[in-house]
């Protein structure tokens, strides 16, 4: 079966600088795929030039099998791929459901329509008790909480997630782990997601792709991943635990 | 059962807000009855709808959608020069007038659109009135468009002729392109454009992550506001008679348009009425005690208003108002 | 045409240069430091350049003399304004950033319009004045003086950026304010150093400019307004190209003044700035 996104090659480079050098990997549809590495590893770069808010310097990006690279973000969101932002972007001075409504609307040119959908979509994704909340006055949980279910609204086929977990709790990270494997089981929507947080993106993905200084090092299930050498080189000489991915 | 609330609460102040507005209708109609002996007084009427009207279609593109120009004058000189221009070459009423002076807005906007909206920020900002300093040397130079002295209207009488021998008729005339405009907004806040437009303002990246076209809406934004700021235009010449460039293309009527709106508060229905309502009174008034000095009088005013605003309370006073409305709803 | 006119012409499009480009010096380094443009910076060398002329019409001051009085005036003024306005509004929406500066000078023209009327008024007859002719180009004594006092206090801003710790501590804010901050620079001292240095370089060149010019409330807006087209043709933050730039555009503003009409020489300007930020935004030599 043919991939859901295809990363073919892919290089960013800035000024001297290559961000990311010829990456290319596979999602299929349904998956949760994890793509981590250490700081500065490209990850974000390569969710940017994936999403059209960054023009490749070389390769190819194919969803369902038809092209999409250097389409205009906008463009990208219609075709069904979906965006979180790693520095949360909520529409200020608008409310939870404003924002909301906004990722509704690209498919529902009604806005009643689209803000009873909305309103779902807040219910589901546990923040209907602050629908008319104004975003900026969210805590950071609930603010990463939004940029999901804003994504949602768009009634993606992909969904690109961007260290939705950094900063947030034990009690925190586990109702965001449940959201995501609702996401992906009960909407049948795949996930793309870029994670620090071991313990979370270890069990969650059926596939691990793994970044340093720009280029793939490694590519396989988490227990195949967790006991690479490139890898664990990578972070600095951290052990991580083979034990710990039980469950 | 949170959603239902949500909603209810909305219609409900819906209705409180429908009467409201009704109330303020019977007052605007009723209002110049006892101003009818007094064309001054009516004159500050007029002008306060007017500046209304520039203020709500300037906040169509620079306070709903974000994108803060300070070039307006651009638009609103453009429909008020069209339409006198075939009034005096052709004979055109100034009612179909307007159509044409609609277009030549809406032309200039997408050139000026897809110049600066390619641009950020500041850039941007210091394009539109260097645009509108472009516009000004070309108007005033080029005798076609009356050059330096302007253009003198033809004396005529009559709706049909869109000319009046009293104040009274303008005012209702204003009054009803005003509600119009507001009408439109109103309207505009609650579609898909709206939502689109304050989403641009808010966090562009983020809106095009959603799917939002930015040059597009960005456009669409632009278009409105160039298209009621010329029809504005087109009643302004009207009223007035005698347009020259000094008093239309200049940078003071864009900073009113801005600053009406900015002290009533951006990306309100209300705000442009509000702001005008304090503004306009104050710099006419200032105008007839301190003749001479006068007109560099009402600036110092409004120079010294906009810092204060920017500093004190960005949002203007629907701002102060919403602010004090929500400490009392949580007390 | 008669290559004298033309290069009478650049001559003194270069020595009025030199002036812009003194006060988009200033402008650039702000919006290097803080990421704000001063939207109230042609209305600051008005306030300078009435300084000075009344310095001279009431106490007889010669400008020559005022020079530095008036530079170390404005860059105290310089120093309030940061204090005063801009500090309440950095970190505040745009628009507040924009109307902010907008209404100072809105403010500024229109008072000095109320109280000194709009009468063009001159310095007749100072220190330096009259002119010097090489065969039959003529340019103005206080022009020269204009243009060499511009050029010198450009590089003596040059050499505090680049050789002095103070001036270093700038240059690192305006790269990157997050690394000076942890490098343990006073981001707050900075900012206010960075409005005394714009002010006071402005200062200077309105002394020097009213030494010759014709002072009235609204000169201040034509040269504000080149300003932020020499500053964007240089690349907003970059010092060196707002000089350069401002050299450009005096240049481009007296050659166009005979070429094309004396009418729409700032129209070719404003039309320069509209093609810089479209076709490279970055300017000469900015950084993006």
């Amino acid at each position: 079966m043919p991939a859901l996104l295809n990363v073919d090659n892919v290089s960013k480079a800035f000024g001297g600088l290559m961000a990311v050098s010829m990456v290319s990997f596979e999602v299929e549809e349904g998956q949760i795929v994890g793509l981590i590495g250490p700081n500065g590893a490209g990850k974000t770069t390569l969710f940017s030039c994936v999403s059209g808010f960054y023009r490749v310097t070389s390769g190819k990006v194919y969803f369902q099998e038809r092209e999409i690279t250097n389409l205009p973000s906008d463009r990208i969101s219609h075709l069904g791929i979906a965006r979180t932002f790693q520095i949360v972007k909520p529409l200020k001075e608008m409310t939870v459901l404003d924002n909301v409504t906004v990722g509704a609307l690209g498919h529902t040119p009604k806005v009643k329509e689209a803000r009873r959908q909305a309103e779902e979509l807040c219910e589901f994704g546990g923040l209907g008790q602050k629908m008319l909340f104004p975003a900026q006055k969210l805590t950071i949980a609930d603010k990463k909480r939004l940029e999901i279910i804003r994504a949602l609204a768009t009634r993606p086929t992909l969904l690109m997630l961007d260290e939705t977990m950094a900063g947030l709790n034990p009690t925190e990270r586990l109702e965001a782990v449940e959201l995501v494997k609702k996401i992906n089981r009960e909407m049948k929507i795949t996930i793309l997601m870029i994670e620090h947080v071991m313990d979370i993106i270890m069990p969650l993905s059926h596939k691990i792709v793994v970044l340093d200084y720009g280029r793939k090092i490694a590519e396989g299930p988490p227990k195949e991943i967790v006991r690479n050498e490139e890898v664990i080189k990578a972070y600095l000489g951290e052990r991580y635990n083979a034990q710990a991915i039980s469950g | 059962m949170e959603s239902k609330i949500a909603l209810n609460t909305e219609i409900k102040g819906s209705r409180q807000n429908l009467i409201y507005v009704l109330a303020l209708l019977v007052v605007a109609l009723v209002l110049p009855i006892f101003f009818q002996g007094s064309p001054f007084y009516l004159h500050v009427l007029i002008m306060i709808l007017l500046y209304a009207s520039m203020g709500q279609a300037w906040n169509i593109v620079s306070g709903y959608a974000g994108q803060i120009s300070l070039g307006h004058c651009v638009f609103f000189g453009a429909g008020a020069y069209t339409s006198s221009l075939f009034l005096m070459k052709a004979g055109l009423t100034p009612w179909i007038g307007m159509f044409f002076g609609v277009a030549v807005s809406c032309i200039l906007a997408l050139i000026i659109g897809s110049i600066c909206f390619k641009l950020k920020g500041h850039y941007f900002v210091i394009a539109t009135f260097v645009i509108a300093e472009i516009v000004l040397s070309l108007v005033s130079t080029i005798d076609f468009f009356g050059a330096a002295v302007g253009l003198w209207l033809p004396i005529k009488s009559g709706l049909v002729h869109l000319q009046f021998k009293t104040k009274l008729p303008y005012y209702y005339l204003f009054l009803v392109f005003t509600v119009g405009i507001f009408g439109f907004t109103w309207l505009m806040e609650r579609s898909r454009m709206g939502y689109y437009f304050r989403a641009i303002k808010a966090d562009p990246d983020a809106a095009q992550a959603l799917g939002v076209g930015l040059a597009r809406y960005k456009m669409y934004a632009l278009l409105w506001s160039a298209a009621f700021s010329a029809v504005l235009g087109t009643l302004y010449a009207q009223y007035v008679l005698l347009i020259d460039p000094n008093n239309i293309f200049v940078l003071k009527v864009s900073l009113i348009m801005a600053l009406v709106t900015v002290l009533g508060g951006v990306s309100t229905v209300w705000g442009p009425l509000i702001g005008a309502a304090i503004l306009i009174p104050l710099s006419e008034f200032a105008r007839v005690w301190f003749s001479g000095g006068g007109k560099a009088l009402d600036l110092i005013i409004y120079g010294s208003l906009i810092v204060i605003i920017s500093i004190f309370e960005p949002d203007g006073i629907m701002g102060l108002i919403n602010r004090i409305r929500l400490k009392r709803s949580q007390a | 045409m008669d290559s004298s006119i033309l290069l009478q012409a650049l001559l003194t499009g270069v020595a009025v240069g030199c002036v812009y480009a003194l006060v988009s010096v200033g402008l650039s380094l702000v919006y290097g430091i803080m990421d704000i443009i001063n939207f109230a910076h042609g209305e600051l060398l008005m306030v300078g350049m009435y300084g000075t002329f009344f310095m001279w019409v009431m106490l007889g001051i010669d400008p020559l003399i005022a020079l530095p009085i008036i530079a170390l005036f404005m860059a105290v003024v310089g120093v309030f304004i940061y204090k005063g306005i801009i500090k309440q509004i950095y970190g505040s929406s745009a628009l507040a950033q924009i109307f902010a500066t907008f209404g100072l000078a809105t403010f500024l023209s229109s008072s000095a319009q109320a109280l000194f009327t709009p009468n063009f008024r001159t310095i007749e007859n100072p220190i330096i004045h009259g002119s010097i002719n090489i065969g039959s180009i003529y340019i103005g004594k206080s022009e020269i003086f204009a243009a060499v006092v511009s050029a010198l206090a450009f590089t003596l801003l040059y050499l505090f950026l680049n050789y002095t710790n103070t001036g270093r501590a700038l240059q690192a804010t305006s790269e990157n304010k997050d690394a000076a901050t942890l490098m343990g620079i006073n981001t707050e001292k900075m900012f206010m150093i960075g409005w005394g240095i714009s002010i006071g370089l402005v200062g200077i060149a309105s002394v020097v400019l009213a030494n010759y010019f014709y002072i009235f409330p609204g000169v201040g807006t034509t040269f504000g307004l080149i300003a932020y087209v020499a500053v964007a043709l240089g690349g907003f933050g970059n010092v060196m190209g707002a000089f350069i730039g401002g050299i450009i555009i005096g240049a481009v503003e007296s050659l166009s003044g005979v070429l094309i009409s004396p009418v729409y020489k700032y129209t070719v300007v404003f039309s320069v700035y509209l093609i810089v930020v479209l076709v490279r935004p970055k300017g000469i030599l900015g950084r993006s």
